[in-house]
């Protein structure tokens, strides 16, 4: 298990690499003069601009020394300044994570309350009308663009449910409630997307699961059903679902990416949309390097958790 | 026209060479019928794309602006926009958006992924470890994100959506083939091929391709859905196709702010982008039961 965790853990070192590498050069990579590109139209002109900002990113350094100076800000947590606003990138994030991150939670938590009575009960009662119903249902969800959903939620939203996208977004910890409704339509609308893959997948496990001989022994012993099902066959039906979970991580991302721009949602996603219009590259290479980040770590996340979820994975390694 | 196609299917031999995959065909369509009425809809798709000049009623930018944003009616199928141009025809001309990116982007990835998944997980090793961790970097990158700073670089092209969205979908993709060219490759029909001498280059193509083409025809099919809901969500927040041709993406987006009198331009691109979707999500979904049972339930 030890073993397992290090190496794991230690794999993410040359993807980390490669990832800010990817992320520093792909700026440098642009056409025209580097300065030109990143001063874009606000100031190209001015040579003190231009000295400011060969300075910044210290241009006159070559490749490999810009990357590393680059780098070791980034390890510091300095995401340089925001050319349009002139204000640090760090901070402009960490004013936007918090909604970022409850609409992604609220998401995730639609995502398995559809999910999970849906995939199990579409298990349970295998070719049925629920469970014919059920799979239609979820590649319907995956066919419908959440982006029309947005659309007609924001036109139609007040005559339906008596929702309006707020004028103004809450903090949560300022007003828990009025966060939770002013984001409650995009978390269903993205919610319904990403549980469309986990409601198939935990169906066809929980099939494969309830056919194994441990299900059989535990019916025989004459355990309750409940128990059977919720102790014997989720627990491992669980596995493969959790992965799916992580891997619709990015997924998620760019649902909130279309989500906030659709609902002006003052989150990350706006702020990165915004930012690649006005050609604000310090923020753009910050926002995709911590979108990065969080696939990195949440498939980390997954890997390792499978030893906590099925005790057999622990007790091998032991 | 249509006239012309009619006659150039019926002069084609039927039986000749295709007894055994006419069989296919009708067993396929017995065995899964909702998958065979998918595969119609996306025959009929892709004919209204390839066809569309010709079929449409209007061409997409005859601008008429006295008739603006008329109500569906005989002469304007789908009504009109605000510039007083056909939505009907505008939706048929945007198939062709949808399809050519949809299937250029799944055959971009495909080639990049095979070339990727077969020869790394033909060679193993460190050359397979190398190459993987690349793909590791490649995956990282979220999805949307990855094509809208592309997109942002490179300027907005049909080519350049079909380019970036193919590389996009190459990394999975070549994940799924290097895992079914890892089993293969242990196969003693492998191992024959090679103490015979054959290069490398020939097990390839001639030896595993040929039995790793259901995985990947399925996981192309399910794709194709993917990549035209991808395309359509970029051309709404204007990183997709450039204007004035339609696609149906950007057509919602201009809808946006006559959407609450005029509900009719919302819907007949939104419906048109769903049934499309469903189509393929649907027929790669029966396509898979039939041809791979083992990846049944992943995506």
């Amino acid at each position: 298990m030890t073993e397992y965790a290090v190496r794991r853990i230690l794999l993410v070192i040359p993807t980390l690499i490669g990832v800010t590498i990817v992320v520093f050069m792909a700026v440098r990579f642009l056409p025209g003069d580097v300065v030109d590109q990143i001063a874009g139209d606000y100031g190209a002109a001015s040579p003190e601009m231009r000295r400011q900002i060969t300075k910044q990113y210290s241009l006159d350094a070559s490749i490999p020394q810009q990357y590393l100076l680059w780098v070791g800000k980034i390890a510091r947590g300095d995401m340089g300044t925001s050319i349009i606003s002139a204000r640090s990138v760090r901070g402009e994030i960490l004013q936007r994570l918090p909604t970022t991150f409850q609409l992604g939670l609220m998401a995730i938590t639609v995502q398995l309350l559809i999910a999970i009575p849906a995939g199990m009960t579409a298990a349970l009662k295998q070719d049925s009308g629920t469970d014919y119903i059920v799979r239609s249902f979820s590649i319907a969800l995956l066919a419908v663009p959440g982006f029309w959903l947005g659309l007609i939620a924001i036109t139609y939203g007040y005559i339906f449910f008596g929702w309006t996208p707020p004028l103004r977004y809450h903090p949560f910890w300022e007003d828990p409630i009025e966060a939770l409704r002013s984001l409650w339509v995009p978390a269903l609308i993205l919610g319904g997307y990403i549980s469309a893959v986990v409601m198939r997948l935990l169906r066809s496990t929980m099939l494969e699961v309830l056919r194994q001989d441990y299900i059989r022994t535990a019916r025989a012993k004459g355990l309750a059903e409940r128990h059977v099902l919720w102790r014997h066959a989720a627990r491992n039906a669980a596995i493969p679902v959790v992965t799916i979970i992580g891997l619709e991580i990015p997924n998620l991302i760019g649902g909130t990416v279309i989500m906030e721009s659709i609902f002006s949602i003052p989150g990350m996603g706006s702020y990165l949309f915004n930012s690649i219009q006005t050609r604000d590259y310090p923020v753009v290479q910050g926002v995709v390097l911590l979108s990065a980040l969080v696939v990195i770590l949440s498939n980390l996340v997954v890997d390792l958790s499978y030893s906590f979820i099925d005790p057999r994975i622990r007790f091998n390694g032991r | 026209m249509a006239g012309s196609q009619i006659e150039i299917t019926a002069a084609q031999p039927w039986t000749a060479p295709s007894s055994a995959a006419l069989n296919a065909v009708v067993h396929f369509a017995r065995r899964k019928p909702i998958g065979a009425v998918s595969a119609l809809l996306i025959v009929l798709m892709v004919a209204v794309a390839v066809t569309g000049q010709w079929i449409a009623p209007y061409q997409y930018d005859t601008l008429d602006i006295p008739a603006r944003l008329n109500s569906p009616s005989l002469t304007h199928l789908a009504g009109t926009d605000a510039q007083g141009r056909d939505v009907f025809s505008r939706v048929i001309f945007g198939a062709n958006t949808s399809v050519l990116i949809g299937f250029g982007a799944v055959i971009v990835s495909t080639i990049i992924a095979s070339v990727i998944g077969v020869i790394s997980g033909y060679k193993s090793g460190w050359f397979d470890t190398v190459v993987q961790r690349f793909v590791d970097v490649w995956q990282a990158f979220p999805g949307l994100i990855f094509v809208i700073f592309l997109v942002a670089i490179l300027g907005a092209s049909r080519l350049t959506l079909i380019l970036t969205m193919g590389l996009l979908f190459s990394a999975g993709t070549s994940r799924l083939i290097r895992s079914a060219t890892i089993a293969i490759s242990s196969e003693s029909f492998i191992e024959a091929a090679r103490s015979l001498g054959a290069r490398d280059t020939r097990i390839w193509l001639r030896h595993i391709m040929p039995n790793i083409v259901p995985i990947i025809i399925v996981s192309m099919s399910l794709r194709i859905g993917a990549a035209i809901i991808l395309e359509s969500s970029l051309s709404f927040l204007g990183y997709g196709t450039p204007p004035p041709f339609p696609s149906w993406g950007r057509m919602l987006q201009e809808a946006q702010p006559q959407m609450t009198e005029h509900p009719y331009l919302a819907l007949v691109p939104g419906i048109a982008i769903a049934l499309t979707v469903y189509s393929f999500n649907m027929f790669g979904d029966a396509l898979r039961d039939v041809l791979d049972p083992r990846l049944r339930g992943s995506r």
